[in-house]
C-alpha cells in the first residue's frame, strides 16, 4: 500500500473546486481584459482624432471642404477629451456579441457651432472605432466607417461626442 | 522526485495570466506609440507652417526692404512635405493631410513685380522673404 500514490477525496474535491474558480475567474478575467484593451484602444484613438482637430491638419479632401464651408476649423485650437464613459447594451443576436456604446466627453476652448462641433466629434469618434479595428485586427468585419467596430466579444458603436 | 522538473499550478496560471496581460499591452503600446508619432508630426507641421507665415507677417510690417532668411527642415517627423503658400495663407501638406496658417492678405512673388503668384516652397532649401515697394508705391512680398 506504501508503494502506491494515494490522493485522499478531500483532496479531490478542494483541487476541483479551484479548477471550477479558477476557470471561472480566467474567463471573466479575460473578458474584462478585452472591453479593458478595447477601451483603451479608442482612448487612443480619441486622443489622435482630437490632435488632428486641435492642429486643424486634415486629409486634404475634408480640408478643402472646410475651406469653403466651415472655415472656423481651419485654426489651430485647444481641443481635450475629458473622459470616455460606456453603456452595456446587452447580447446583440445580430453580431453575436455584446454590444457596448462609447460616450466619449470632450472640450474646447473655441466657440463653435453645431455643425463645426459635430464634424470635430465625428473625427473624435471615427479615430476610436478606427483604433478598435486596428488592435484587434478586424478589418475584414466592419466597413470603411468602421461603424461598429469589432473585438473578440465585443462590439462597438459610438455616440455623438458629448462637448463640456 | 528531486530529479524530475515540475511545474506547479500556481505557476502556469501565473504564466498564462501574464502572457495575456503582456500581449494586451503590447498592442494597445504600439497604437499609443503610433498615435504619439502622429502628433508630433502634425503639431511640427503646424508649427512650420505658423512660422513661415509668421516670418511673411513680420516682413510685411517691417516696411520695405525689411527682409528675414528662413530655413526648412527636410522632413517633418519623418515624412516628406510640401508648402505652398499664396496672398490668404501658407499651405502645408504632410501624408495626405493639409493644414493653413493664414496670413495678412498681401501680394506675394518669387519674381519680379507684377504678377501674383503661388510660391511653393521645397524642404530643406533656403529662403529670404523681402518687403519690396514697386514704382507705384504697392508693395509686395518677395519669397526666393
Amino acid at each position: 500500500m506504501d508503494f502506491k500514490a494515494q490522493i485522499s477525496i478531500e483532496y479531490m474535491f478542494l483541487m476541483g473546486f479551484t479548477l471550477i474558480t479558477t476557470i471561472l475567474v480566467f474567463s471573466y478575467a479575460v473578458d474584462a481584459n478585452e472591453l479593458n484593451t478595447a477601451i483603451s484602444a479608442a482612448r487612443n484613438g480619441a486622443l489622435e482624432g482630437a490632435s488632428i482637430d486641435s492642429y486643424a491638419i486634415y486629409s486634404e479632401l475634408k480640408f478643402k471642404e472646410y475651406e469653403i464651408k466651415k472655415p472656423l476649423l481651419m485654426h489651430a485650437s485647444s481641443i481635450k477629451i475629458v473622459k470616455i464613459d460606456y453603456i452595456n447594451q446587452g447580447f446583440s443576436n445580430i453580431y453575436k456579441k455584446t454590444k457596448i456604446m462609447l460616450i466619449i466627453y470632450a472640450s474646447t476652448t473655441r466657440v463653435l457651432g453645431y455643425d463645426e462641433r459635430n464634424s470635430l466629434g465625428d473625427r473624435i469618434t471615427y479615430n476610436a472605432r478606427k483604433s478598435i479595428t486596428d488592435c484587434f485586427k478586424t478589418h475584414n468585419l466592419t466597413n470603411d466607417f468602421y461603424n461598429p467596430a469589432f473585438s473578440d466579444r465585443y462590439v462597438f458603436t459610438t455616440a455623438d461626442v458629448k462637448w463640456l | 522526485m528531486d530529479q524530475v522538473g515540475t511545474f506547479s499550478l500556481d505557476f502556469i496560471l501565473s504564466v498564462i495570466l501574464f502572457f495575456i496581460i503582456v500581449s494586451s499591452i503590447i498592442n494597445v503600446t504600439t497604437d499609443r506609440i503610433e498615435t504619439v508619432k502622429t502628433t508630433e508630426k502634425l503639431a511640427h507641421a503646424r508649427n512650420l507652417a505658423e512660422n513661415i507665415a509668421k516670418t511673411i507677417n513680420l516682413v510685411y510690417s517691417g516696411g520695405n526692404g525689411h527682409s528675414i532668411n528662413i530655413n526648412l527642415p527636410k522632413k517633418v517627423g519623418d515624412s516628406n512635405y510640401r508648402i505652398r503658400v499664396n496672398s490668404s495663407g501658407v499651405y502645408i501638406t504632410v501624408d495626405g493631410m493639409m493644414g493653413k496658417a493664414n496670413i495678412i492678405p498681401k501680394k506675394l512673388l518669387n519674381g519680379e513685380p507684377p504678377s501674383y503668384s503661388q510660391i511653393t516652397l521645397l524642404p530643406g532649401r533656403s529662403y529670404t522673404i523681402r518687403n519690396m515697394e514697386d514704382k507705384n508705391g504697392n508693395s509686395w512680398i518677395i519669397i526666393k
